[in-house]
C-alpha cells in the first residue's frame, strides 16, 4: 500500500500534560494598537494556555498546521491573536468583537465552519472562554544560581516537585543496588562478583563518588557510550540496512571522541562539518557518508539526533501541533546539506560540498510554493557569503574540484568520485550549520542533557526524548534549562553532565516505590529508580560477564541479540513474544548458557548452600533472601549439570536481569 | 523422560520426581494464581461456558476510511467523488459501487452510518476506538480486545485469548499505539500476543536437550522470581515481562495453528494475495479453533490524505471480498450466530476533497459496519444530510458502538470492572444504550 504521509504527530490531551509551560515569540504584527502597547511594555511573550478545544476541533482543519487559509492559523492563542490577512481573529475579554465569535453566530456573513452549525453550548463555551482570557506575563522560569552545582540543583528541583504534589519518594538504593546499577550505566554490564564486593567491602563514606569518577575515566566507558551513540546517530533499521566496511572507523571515532571527553559541541561539529582534521576525526564523516547523498535522511536524523526534534512531518505541511515546526525549517535543514556528495579520497570516504545550486522549491498541501532559505528553528536565516550562487566556478573554492564537476557531462559520462583531494566552497553550508548549533541555539544543549537525563535516569525530562517541541513540555523545565545552560557554560563537557546526574539523589533511589506512595508515582516524578531494559549491547556484556567470560565484548552475540531486542530509548517496554520464545526454545541461547565457563565451574561446587550463593551473586549481584534460599534448595543439585542449568537459565531470564533497576 | 545421561546426574529415579514435587509445592503457594479448579460446580461456571463460545474478529481500518467509497455513498453531488453507488440486496439501501460483494450480502451486514465522535487526530481516535472512552489519566483504560480476552477468554485455552495479526509493523500513530499499554488496568496477562511480518511463529518447539518435565520446572521457578519483583516493585516492566513468557507454553502449543501452509491453497485464493486477506482467513480459522478475539491489522494505509479515489480504487474492493469471504465462511462452518465480524477505523474521512485530491479526518459523521452474533442483518441505522457532513439521524459515538459490541457477545456493557484502589470503572460508562436496532 503506498505510504503517503510520513507524519509522526501525536497530541496529548492537555489533561494528560501535568505542568505547560510554553513561550513562544509573538512577532508583532497586524495586532490591534492597544494589544500591541500590551505586548510591548516589557512583554515580549504572552503565556499561552491552550486554545479551546472547540477550535481545534472545528477550525484548525483550515486554519492550522496543514493549511491556513486567509493567513489565519488558529492553534494557539497567539497566533489566533495575531489574526490573519484582515485582521485579529481573537480579542481576549472581548468574545463581541473578536472575529472568531462573530462568524459562528447564525446567519453570520462571512460565517464559520462552512455548510455547519456549530451547537449553541458550543458557542456559549466559545464566548465564556474568550470574556475569561486574559493576556498574562510570561510564566518566566525562574532558574536557580548558576553557580551552584548541578547535582544540587538536581536534588532541589526534583524534590521540590515531590513536595508540591505530595508526593513521597522511595528510599536510598542500598550498596548491592547500586553497584550494580551504576555498572550498567557507565559501562553497559554487571559487575563481577570481584568488582561487587571490593565496593560493598569497602568503608569510605564517598565511596559512590569515587565510583562514579573512576567508571567514567575507563575505556569501558567510552566504549559504551561509543555503542550507544553509534545507536543514536544511525539507528538500528538503518544499521541493519548496511554493509558496515568502515564502521570500524566510526566507532573508533566515537570511543576516542569519549575517551578524551571531547566537548559536545566539538562533536557536533565534528559530525555535521565532516571535513577531519586528524587521524582520529576520520570515522565522524561516516555519520553523514552513510545516508548515501540522501539530504533528506540527513536532514532528519541531524534534527532527531543533536536538535531532539522530529521534523519528517514538516516536508509536507507545518507540524499539525507544534507550530513551531514550519514546513520551511525542514527545507532549511535539507538546504544546509543538500550541496554535498560522497566521494572517495586517497584519505578514505569523504564528503564534498559544491559552492553553488541547492535551492529547492517546495510547495505546501495549498500548492503554494516558495523557495528554500538557510533557516534554523530559531527562525534565524544564515546569509550566504557571496550571495546567491547558481553557477559553480573554480574561484568559489579553497581547495577547488577537478575540472570535470565545472562542465556539462557528456552523454553516458559519469560524474568521477574519487578525487585526489577534498573539494572545499569559500562558503560551506555544513560549516555554518556547525557554527549554529552553539550560536544561541537552546535546543543543541537542551537535546543532549536530555538524553543522558533519559540514558541515566530511564525517562527524558521530556519525553519520548526526540519529540522536543511545544506539543511536549519538559517535566521539569526549570531543570532542563538550568542543567542546559550549565552545560553550555562549562564546556559542554559530557562527562561532568553524566557525573553530576550518577551523584544526585533522584538517581541513587531504589526502585522500590515508597510505602505510603500507595500506587506507584508517575514516572515523570522520578520519585523512584525506574526500571530501564538493557539494551542488546548491555545485554550482551552482562551475559557474558555472568557466564564468565574474561572478555565483555562479544560482536557475534551483540548481533544476535540487536535483530531480538532493538530497543534503545523506546517510548515504552513492550516484550515480544519473540524475545521470550528465543530465551526459551532457541538453540541459540541454550547453547550460550550450557557451555559457558559458569556452568563448568558450578559445578565444582559441593555445597548446595554456597552453590545458591555464587549464582545469585554472579547473576543479579545481590544474596539470595530467606524465601529465595529454600525455593532453591528444593529446585538446585550440586553437581548435577541440568539442574544447575535450568537454574542458572531461570535467573538470567527473570525481569531482576533483564532490567536496571 | 528420557534416560538420564550418566555423566551429567546421579540417575536416580528420585532425580525425576525431584523436580514434579518443586511444581507441586510452587501450584499449592504462592503462584496459584492460575487456578480456575474452583469455577468448577460453581453457578457462574455455566455463564462462562456460555459465553466461551463467543467470538469476535476484528478487522481494523487505520488510518480512517471514507465512509464515502464505503457504506455512505454520495453520489451525484459535490464531495461524493467519481465513484457510483450500486443497490444492495436491501430494496432503498445502496453502497459504493466498490463494495459489491457486500451488496450481495447485505442482509446479512448491520452498517451504522451516523457514527459521531470526537477525536481528530489518529492518536487520539485510535485510543478513543480501541478503548472506547477518553483517556483519564493516570489511569488506562484496557482496549476491547483486552476486555474480550477477560470476558470471553478461557483461563485454560492454548490459543492466545487476545490476538493481534499485524503483518505490517509501521503505520505511523498505529505503530506508536502499538507498542504502548494495550491492556491497561487490566494487567499484561491481556495484552495482545502479536502475530506480524512472517506467517509462522519462530522458536516455537521445544529443544531436543530439554525434557518436558524440566522445561515446565525451570519456567515456574523463573515465574516464582519474577513475580517477585514484579509485587515488590510494583514493577511495570516486569509485569510486561513475566506476561510475555507466560504466552510461551500456550503458543508453543498451538503455533502450527499461525502456519498459513497449512490451510489448503483454494481456500487462500478465495481470500486474494494481500497481506490483509491472508490474515482474515488466518483470523476465521483462529476462531474455528476456538480463539475468542482476533484483531487484524494492516499498518495504516485508510490513511488517503492524498490521491483518495486511486487508493481507495485498490483497498475497497479487497476490503469488499475479504468481508464477503469471512461472513460466507463463518456461516457456511455455522459459526456466524457466534462470531461478530466488525469493520471499522478511528474515524471517516470529510465530504470536501482536499488540493492533494485526498480526503482528511472527519470525526463528525462516519460509517462502519458489523455482521453475525446476532446482529441484525440487513439494518442500516442512523442517516447524515446530503452532503455527508453531519448525522441527520440517530447519532452514536464510542460509547454506544462499545455498548452495542458488548452487548452481542453476551457481556454486560454497564459492569463495573473489580479493582482494588481505584475509581468505580465500568465497562462502558454514563450508561450509555447499545444501538438497538441493530441488536436483534
Amino acid at each position: 500500500m503506498i505510504r503517503i504521509f510520513p507524519c509522526y504527530t501525536r497530541r496529548e490531551k492537555a489533561s494528560s500534560i501535568p505542568i505547560r509551560i510554553q513561550t513562544i515569540p509573538v512577532k508583532p504584527l497586524l495586532l490591534t494598537p492597544i494589544l500591541t502597547a500590551a505586548l510591548l511594555i516589557g512583554l515580549v511573550t504572552v503565556s499561552t494556555g491552550q486554545i479551546h478545544p472547540v477550535i481545534i476541533d472545528n477550525c484548525t482543519k483550515c486554519h492550522g498546521g496543514v493549511k491556513q487559509k486567509g493567513g489565519l492559523d488558529l492553534r494557539t492563542i497567539e497566533s489566533a491573536i495575531e489574526g490573519g490577512d484582515t485582521d485579529t481573529s481573537l480579542i481576549p475579554g472581548d468574545p463581541e468583537n473578536s472575529l472568531l465569535y462573530q462568524v459562528i453566530q447564525v446567519d453570520s456573513d462571512p460565517h464559520m465552519p462552512p455548510k455547519k452549525q456549530l451547537p449553541p453550548e458550543e458557542i456559549t463555551a466559545l464566548k465564556t472562554w474568550i470574556t475569561d482570557l486574559k493576556i498574562t506575563p510570561p510564566a518566566e522560569l525562574v532558574l536557580p544560581d548558576p553557580g551552584m552545582t548541578p547535582t544540587k540543583v538536581i536534588n532541589d528541583l526534583v524534590s521540590k516537585k515531590w513536595r508540591d504534589e505530595h508526593i513521597a519518594p522511595a528510599r536510598p538504593s542500598d550498596d548491592a543496588t547500586f553497584v550494580r546499577r551504576i555498572h550498567l550505566d557507565l559501562l553497559g554490564r554487571i559487575p563481577t562478583v570481584a568488582e561487587a564486593q571490593s565496593f560493598l567491602r569497602n568503608s569510605d563514606p564517598k565511596k559512590r563518588n569515587l565510583l562514579v569518577d573512576q567508571l567514567t575515566n575507563s575505556d569501558e566507558h567510552a566504549d559504551h557510550l561509543a555503542h550507544v551513540f553509534n545507536v543514536v546517530f544511525l539507528d538500528r533499521a538503518h544499521l541493519r540496512k548496511r554493509n558496515h566496511d568502515h564502521r570500524k572507523l566510526w566507532l573508533d571515532y566515537l570511543r576516542w571522541a569519549f575517551k578524551t571527553n571531547r566537548p559536545w559541541d566539538q562533536i557536533g561539529r565534528d559530525l555535521v562539518v565532516a571535513r577531519p582534521k586528524s587521524d582520529q576525526e576520520r570515522g565522524a564523516s561516516w555519520f553523514i557518508y552513510d545516508q548515501l547523498d540522501d539530504h533528506s535522511q540527513i536532514a532528519t536524523r541531524v534534527s532527531r539526533t543533536l536538535l531532539g526534534k522530529q521534523v519528517q512531518c514538516a516536508q509536507c505541511h507545518d507540524h499539525p501541533v507544534a507550530p513551531e515546526i514550519e514546513q520551511r525549517h525542514y527545507w532549511g535543514l535539507v538546504a544546509f546539506f543538500n550541496r554535498s556528495l560522497n566521494v572517495k579520497t586517497p584519505h578514505g570516504p569523504r564528503i564534498a560540498e559544491r559552492a553553488s545550486g541547492g535551492y529547492d522549491k517546495f510547495a505546501n498541501l495549498e500548492g503554494k510554493a516558495d523557495q528554500s532559505q538557510l533557516i534554523l528553528y530559531s527562525n534565524e536565516i544564515i546569509p550566504e557569503t557571496g550571495g546567491k550562487q547558481t553557477k559553480d566556478t573554480a574561484d568559489l573554492y579553497s581547495v577547488a574540484p577537478p575540472e570535470q564537476w565545472f562542465r556539462k557531462l557528456k552523454k553516458d559520462e559519469k560524474l568521477k568520485k574519487d578525487l585526489p583531494n577534498l573539494p572545499v566552497p569559500k562558503f560551506s553550508r555544513r560549516e555554518a550549520f556547525a557554527r549554529s548549533l552553539t550560536n544561541e541555539n537552546p535546543d543543541f544543549a537542551r537535546a543532549i542533557v536530555n538524553r543522558i537525563w533519559a540514558l541515566m535516569l530511564g525517562r527524558g525530562l521530556v519525553h519520548p526524548v526526540d519529540l522536543m517541541d511545544s506539543a511536549h513540555p519538559a517535566s521539569h523545565p526549570e531543570l532542563l534549562a538550568w542543567l542546559a545552560r550549565d552545560f553550555e557554560t562549562n564546556g559542554y563537557n559530557l562527562r561532568r553532565l553524566i557525573r553530576n546526574i550518577a551523584k544526585s539523589k533522584p538517581y541513587q533511589l531504589d526502585s522500590r516505590p515508597a510505602p505510603s506512595a500507595g500506587q506507584p508515582p508517575l514516572d515523570s516524578y522520578f520519585a523512584r529508580a525506574l526500571d530501564k531494559p538493557l539494551s542488546a549491547e548491555a545485554l550482551s556484556r552482562s551475559l557474558r560477564v555472568a557466564l564468565g567470560h574474561e572478555k565483555a565484548n562479544d560482536k557475534d552475540l551483540r548481533n544476535q541479540l540487536a535483530k531480538i531486542f532493538p530497543d534503545l530509548f523506546a517510548e515504552n517496554f513492550s516484550p515480544t513474544v519473540q524475545q521470550t520464545m528465543f530465551l526459551t526454545n532457541g538453540p541459540f541461547f541454550d547453547k550460550l548458557v550450557a557451555e559457558s565457563p559458569l556452568l563448568a565451574r558450578l559445578q565444582t561446587i559441593e555445597s548446595p548452600l554456597a552453590l545458591i550463593h555464587e549464582i545469585f551473586q554472579t547473576i543479579l549481584s545481590r544474596e539470595p533472601d530467606p524465601g529465595e534460599i529454600k525455593h532453591s534448595l528444593s529446585f538446585l543439585k550440586p553437581k548435577d549439570k541440568s539442574s544447575i542449568q535450568q537454574f542458572v537459565w531461570a535467573l538470567l531470564t527473570t525481569p531482576e536481569f533483564r532490567l536496571n533497576h | 523422560m528420557p534416560a538420564p545421561d550418566p555423566a551429567q546426574n546421579c540417575g536416580s529415579p528420585d532425580h525425576n520426581i525431584h523436580r514434579r514435587r518443586f511444581l507441586q509445592g510452587l501450584s499449592a503457594g504462592a503462584i496459584s494464581s492460575m487456578s480456575f479448579a474452583g469455577l468448577f460446580g460453581s453457578p457462574a461456571f455455566a455463564e462462562i461456558a456460555k459465553k466461551k463460545q463467543k467470538h469476535c474478529i476484528l478487522l481494523w481500518l487505520c488510518g480512517g476510511p471514507s465512509q464515502f467509497e464505503t457504506w455512505d455513498p454520495k453520489p451525484n453531488t459535490t464531495v461524493g467523488g467519481p465513484f457510483k453507488s450500486i443497490p444492495t440486496k436491501i430494496p432503498g439501501t445502496h453502497f459504493s459501487e466498490l463494495l459489491p460483494k457486500c451488496a450481495s450480502i447485505a442482509d446479512k451486514l448491520a452498517v451504522v452510518r451516523s457514527m459521531h465522535t470526537k477525536a481528530k487526530e489518529h492518536t487520539e481516535g485510535i485510543n478513543l476506538l480501541q478503548r472506547g472512552h477518553a483517556p483519564r489519566p493516570p489511569f488506562t483504560r484496557p482496549t476491547m480486545g483486552s476486555v474480550l480476552a477477560q470476558q470471553l477468554g478461557q483461563l485454560d485455552s492454548k490459543l492466545p485469548n487476545f490476538i493481534l495479526l499485524d503483518p505490517c509493523p509501521e503505520g505511523n500513530e498505529f505503530k506508536g499505539f502499538k507498542a504502548g499499554n494495550w491492556a491497561g488496568w487490566l494487567g499484561a496477562e491481556y495484552s495482545p500476543v502479536r502475530v506480524g511480518g512472517e506467517f509462522k511463529i519462530p522458536d516455537a518447539n521445544r529443544l531436543d536437550s530439554i525434557t518436558e518435565d524440566d522445561h515446565e520446572a525451570r519456567e515456574a521457578l523463573r515465574k516464582f522470581f519474577g513475580k517477585k519483583y514484579e509485587n515488590d516493585r510494583k514493577s511495570s516492566a516486569a509485569s510486561s515481562w513475566n506476561a510475555t513468557f507466560e504466552r510461551v507454553n500456550g503458543l508453543m502449543s498451538c503455533a502450527h495453528l499461525f502456519d498459513l501452509e497449512r490451510i489448503p491453497q483454494a481456500d487462500r485464493d478465495h481470500y486474494g494475495p494481500g497481506a490483509f486477506g491472508q490474515h482474515a482467513l488466518l483470523a476465521r480459522t483462529l476462531v474455528e479453533e476456538g480463539a475468542p478475539f482476533v484483531m487484524v491489522a494492516n499498518g495504516m494505509p485508510w490513511d488517503t490524505h492524498v490521491f483518495n479515489h486511486e487508493v481507495y480504487q485498490m483497498a475497497v474492493p479487497d476490503l469488499d471480498n475479504i468481508i464477503f469471504q469471512l461472513t460466507k465462511d463463518l456461516e457456511d462452518r455455522g459459526l456466524l450466530d457466534d462470531t461478530l465480524v466488525i469493520a471499522m477505523g478511528e474515524f471517516g474521512r470529510t465530504p470536501w476533497i482536499n488540493q492533494a485530491r485526498g480526503r482528511d479526518h472527519f470525526p463528525d459523521a462516519w460509517s462502519l459496519a458489523m455482521a453475525g452474533c446476532g446482529v441484525q442483518g440487513g439494518a442500516v441505522v442512523g442517516a447524515t444530510d446530503k452532503y455527508g457532513a453531519e448525522v441527520t439521524e440517530d447519532p452514536f459515538n464510542e460509547e454506544n458502538l462499545f455498548a452495542t459490541i458488548f452487548t452481542a457477545l453476551g457481556i454486560d456493557p454497564h459492569a463495573e470492572f473489580k479493582l482494588d484502589g481505584f475509581p468505580t470503572f465500568h465497562h462502558v460508562e454514563n450508561k450509555a444504550a447499545p444501538i438497538k436496532q441493530i441488536l436483534s
